[in-house]
């Protein structure tokens, strides 16, 4: 395990969402879940971030908001789809405004679906993208 | 036969008058250009050598027999106080009317009450402080009168309601570097007098240039200001020559070596406000802040090289004396009040010429607080203060003056990028700033060296407490400034980016002084500075902890430190990915702006801080000037008790 | 032998003190998660931290970033090893300055929003804390009679006794200096403090990397600042320097939401009642010991 999987450090973005995955994200974050312990962090800031946690089923005013954030952060990252909507864009796929889900814009790393997401499948979620970015470090190297 | 000390000190005196005299007469652009470059070639080169010579040689005095000397000074006096006295007829000044007749009566008791008896010969000082003044003057004032040769074809050009009377502002500028270098070699009272009144008139002149309301008020604020300074210099001479027949003591040499100080406090004190009016101490801070409405150029040489440094020159030179009374003490709190509350103010301010102007008055407060503890190594901070303030602060500002043509403000919030936009200037100002308050620069190392001569000073603490919230106050208000000329290219480069061949050469070279000062501070002062206060103190050796080998070595390495990062800098890898400034992941364009919700791409505008509640000028100004007022009242209390130290 | 003792002290200062600094660092973390009823991060996390970021995608918004938090991190090395090699403390503190003004400016070249204020606030806490450093150099001057760490360390009675209000003050002041309190100037990794963080809201990977490294060489000169105060008595000196960054920790967590508009107003009374206070006593009633 290289350092990269014991810091990961999270932007916390809302594309839309309806609130409830989000606040199941800060639940997380609450002392009973505590994922510091895992040296996560919440970041407010891309430009600190390693991966990029998205509610939400992305619709036009945000769509080219979550481009500049997924671009201002540092490589290696890794975009985690948190709930449904973020997901596959869940009950509002077919709205005339939303894009229907997270990899419409960008890339996405890890699913964790849900509606909303239970912080343990969150935590589960996060962990396995601490792993995509264990293999993201390690073809960044193998490049150098 | 005349020694080429004495010669070099004519031509210093009579050069800028012909310069002027000159200047006057010819219009076009060309002469002018000729006539100021070789004068100010001619001063910078017999300065220099007056003072090369002078210390090779161990020369401190020159003597010269010059009877009609006194006539023709107390007729200059005389002219000063009838000049001012029209111009404030005509413009109908009250208060200015006022003190110029009582000046004027003051100089005729002066002269016809018998109490003077002027001798046949006149002796100049070249002690090591007005041989450092002398260069201070003759190269930064000689460079400043250079860089006005772009500065006023510029301005000229730009401020079309204002009459060209650039022959009038010339012959001024020059008018004012002979008084100036008048004051710094006189070793007697009345001659000094006699300059420190022209100096006064030229300011006055100058300020008025542009004849806009606003330049006139200033001009008359500056002129009762120091009018009241004068008044009392005079006073103190009045009081001087009366004290016995030969009135002996109006040789700055006997009056230093007087046995009893407690006979002089009186006049002491009276020194001590003159020095105070014309170093823009508080009560009297307004007059400088005022004088920024004259051009540039002016402004550079009255807060770098003259009048100002005229001021603190006078309260240098009373050290000794300071040191033995209550006076000093009062002096030096006045001095040490004033750096802390002009500080405050400089935060409060974002016109750039503003900042400088109360940065200045800063200095001067601390270098009039050295002045007045007086002691040997208070004398050697208050000029190291003075030479490094001198140099530091006229480059500011030539290169604000310069930015401001060239940017078309001299707002600091306008300066943002500037190190993109014109470069050479930006450096110098990085530069300057720099050299006014961040180690190991020139005007750091003062401060410390006035910390040092503090804690050794009656009181001391007090204005340690006073310097160590002061500097606090610096840190912040440079520290804004520097950091905007660094901010990312947000606007396009300025359309018209060349700057004047007169105006690149001047602040060039003077941002190199200000490195070579830097460099060069162990050598000057102990070869120059600490010899000089040994002189009044036999006991002083300039021993201190800033001068010790392993802090000097340290100092050195920083500077090394420094060069190379400016080095890296320049040269060092650029790689890697440049990222839009993050604005909450809204897109953002080429110019900064971001894109609001509506569709339409706007500025993301944040301003530094400036703590108007606390520090404005509606907020800290009266009552700062209510203080340094009732401190000056109790320092004539003092005085008038006589009471010693 | 002076000199020799002097390079070795700055030396260990060099490699000693990141260690050291991100071990605290560590301990700070799990007792503030402790504080909180959290488990918290491994010891090692802060290493861990440093590590993944040295790793990470070179960033800039402005290319002179790099290059202006080297010149943080050195210059704040330098001032530590400075005053570990027992040299002048007014030149530490003076270049403890310059050291900052780097940061600030690296946070002004970015040119955004967030890192403009975090600068700006970044500058009053310098602002905030430069008098009592000063204060602090002078103090020791007064009671010792020599700006020199090396020969203050070697006072016969530790400058406690004579500078009480000067350490309260300067224990007041780390607070902030620790990167602890305000929270809207705080960047250390607390839930409770500034969100987009502050001055370093623009660094990414090796140049935050480099800001935290400098913090740790910062905390340990400002402990052994503290440790100064005790210079004589090493014991009581380190359990002084233990307990006092226990209680920052506490001040910590007890008052998460102080203002800098607090800050400045209360550490400069503080500075003003206990340490100005204390030196102008001890100028009239003391003077050089």
């Amino acid at each position: 395990m290289t350092s990269a999987a014991k810091s990961p450090w999270l932007l916390h973005y809302n594309a839309s969402s309806c609130n409830g995955c989000d606040i199941e994200i800060l639940a997380a974050l609450t002392p009973l879940y505590d994922v510091e312990r895992f040296g996560i962090i919440n970041t407010g800031n891309p430009a600190h971030a390693d991966i990029f946690v998205v509610t939400g089923g992305v619709n036009e005013q945000n769509k080219e908001v979550l481009k500049n954030l997924y671009d201002q952060i540092p490589e290696p990252k890794v975009v985690v789809a948190v709930g449904i909507c973020a997901s596959s864009g869940g009950v509002f796929r077919d709205c005339y405004n939303v894009s229907g889900g997270v990899d419409t814009i960008i890339p996405v790393d890890v699913y964790v679906p849900g509606c909303s997401v239970r912080p343990e499948a969150l935590i589960e979620g996060v962990v396995k993208a601490i792993g995509v970015l264990e293999e993201k470090r390690a073809k960044m190297e193998a490049e150098k | 036969m005349y020694s080429p000390e004495l010669i070099t000190i004519i031509l210093l005196l009579l050069v800028p008058i012909a310069a002027a005299a000159l200047l006057a007469l010819f219009k076009p652009d060309i002469i002018r250009n000729i006539i100021v470059t070789v004068a100010s070639v001619i001063l910078i080169g017999a300065s220099v050598f007056l003072a090369v010579s002078a210390w090779s040689n161990g020369i401190t005095v020159v003597h010269a027999a010059i009877p009609w000397l006194w006539t023709a000074l107390f007729i200059v006096e005389f002219a000063v106080a009838v000049i001012i006295l029209c111009l404030a007829v005509k413009y109908k000044k009250p208060l200015a009317i006022i003190l110029a007749v009582v000046q004027a009566v003051l100089l005729l008791i002066l002269e016809f009450s018998g109490i003077v008896h002027p001798q046949a010969e006149i002796v100049l000082t070249l002690s090591n402080l007005s041989l450092v003044m002398v260069l201070i003057i003759g190269i930064i004032g000689s460079l400043i009168c250079v860089y006005a040769l772009g500065y006023m074809k510029d301005y000229a050009a730009h401020n079309h309601d204002v009459p060209d009377r650039r022959r009038y502002f010339f012959a001024i500028l020059f008018l004012f570097l002979t008084a100036m270098f008048g004051i710094v070699l006189s070793s007697h009272l009345m001659m000094l007098l006699a300059f420190w009144e022209v100096t006064t008139l030229c300011s006055f002149l100058l300020i008025g240039y542009s004849r806009t309301s606003e330049a006139i008020t200033n001009s008359f604020r500056a002129v009762w200001m120091n009018l009241i300074g004068g008044i009392a210099f005079t006073g103190a001479v009045i009081y001087l020559a009366q004290m016995d027949p030969e009135a002996s003591l109006l040789s700055i040499p006997n009056l230093l070596a007087i046995d009893n100080v407690g006979l002089v406090t009186i006049p002491l004190a009276l020194i001590a406000l003159a020095g105070i009016t014309k170093a823009a101490q508080m009560p009297f801070s307004t007059w400088l802040t005022g004088a920024m409405v004259a051009p540039t150029p002016v402004s550079a040489l009255l807060h770098s090289s003259t009048m100002v440094k005229a001021g603190v020159f006078l309260l240098i030179v009373f050290a000794p004396l300071f040191s033995q009374t209550w006076v000093g003490i009062a002096l030096a709190l006045v001095g040490a009040f004033t750096f802390l509350a002009t500080s405050a103010l400089a935060i409060s301010q974002s016109n750039a010429k503003k900042v400088l102007a109360y940065s200045t008055i800063a200095n001067l407060g601390l270098i009039t607080a050295c002045a007045g503890i007086g002691t040997p190594s208070a004398i050697v901070a208050a000029i190291l203060l003075t030479i490094f303030h001198a140099v530091a602060k006229c480059l500011l500002f030539l290169c604000v003056g310069a930015v401001e043509h060239k940017i078309g403000s001299r707002d600091i919030e306008d300066m943002d990028s500037l190190l993109v936009r014109q470069p050479i200037l930006a450096v110098m100002m990085v530069v300057g700033i720099a050299g006014m308050y961040l180690a190991p620069f020139g005007m750091l190392i003062s401060k410390w060296a006035a910390i040092e001569a503090f804690i050794a000073a009656p009181l001391g603490c007090v204005f340690i407490s006073i310097l160590a919230f002061g500097s606090a106050l610096t840190v912040f208000f440079w520290t804004k400034w520097l950091g905007k000329l660094f901010m990312r290219m947000a606007k396009p480069a300025a359309e018209e980016t060349k700057l004047n061949v007169s105006e690149k050469i001047s602040i060039v070279v003077i941002g190199i002084l200000v490195l070579v000062a830097c460099v060069g501070f162990p050598v000057i002062t102990a070869e120059i500075i600490v010899p000089y206060a040994a002189a009044y103190y036999p006991f002083y050796t300039g021993a201190s902890g800033l001068f010790a080998a392993d802090t000097l070595l340290m100092c050195a390495l920083m500077f090394v430190i420094l060069a190379v990062l400016v080095i890296a800098a320049a040269v060092g890898s650029k790689s890697g990915r440049i990222v839009k400034p993050y604005l909450n992941g809204r897109a953002v364009n080429a110019e900064g702006e971001f894109l609001g919700s509506l569709g339409v791409y706007k500025e993301a505008k944040t301003s530094n801080y400036y703590l108007e509640e606390y520090t404005g000028e509606s907020k800290l100004l009266k009552p700062s000037q209510i203080v340094a007022l009732i401190i000056i009242i109790a320092m004539f209390v003092l005085g008038f008790m006589g009471v010693l130290l | 032998m002076n000199v020799i003792m002097a390079i070795l002290g700055a030396v260990i200062f060099l490699i000693a003190a990141p260690l050291l600094g991100g071990l605290l660092s560590g301990i700070d973390r799990i007792l503030t998660a402790r504080m909180q009823s959290r488990r918290g991060p491994p010891l090692l996390q802060p290493f861990y931290d440093i590590s993944k970021l040295w790793h990470k995608e070179k960033v800039f918004a402005n290319p002179v970033e790099g290059i202006f938090t080297t010149a943080y991190l050195v210059l704040i090395a330098v001032s530590g090893a400075m005053f570990f090699g027992g040299l002048n403390l007014l030149l530490v503190v003076f270049c403890l300055a310059l050291a900052h003004t780097f940061l600030i400016l690296a946070a002004y070249a970015a040119n955004a929003p967030y890192s403009h204020i975090g600068a700006e606030r970044e500058l009053l806490s310098v602002m905030v804390a430069e008098p009592i450093l000063i204060l602090l150099g002078v103090g020791f001057f007064m009671v010792t009679g020599t700006f020199m760490v090396s020969e203050i360390m070697g006072a016969a009675v530790p400058a406690i006794c004579y500078l009480p209000g000067v350490f309260l003050a300067l224990f007041a002041v780390l607070t902030l200096k620790l990167r602890k309190s305000p929270f809207d100037i705080s960047t250390s990794h607390h839930a409770h403090q500034e969100l987009v963080k502050g001055v370093t809201s623009s660094f990414a990977g090796k140049t935050l990397a480099k800001v935290e490294i400098a913090h740790w060489y910062e905390t340990i000169l400002l402990l052994g600042m503290i440790f100064l105060f005790f210079a004589g008595c090493p014991i009581i000196g380190i359990i002084v320097v233990i307990v006092g960054y226990f209680l920052e920790i506490l001040i910590d967590n007890i008052f998460p939401r102080v203002t800098w508009q607090m800050t400045v107003k209360s550490l400069w009374l503080a500075t003003l009642i206990l340490g100005v206070l204390n030196i102008v006593l001890l100028g009239f009633f003391g003077g050089i010991l």
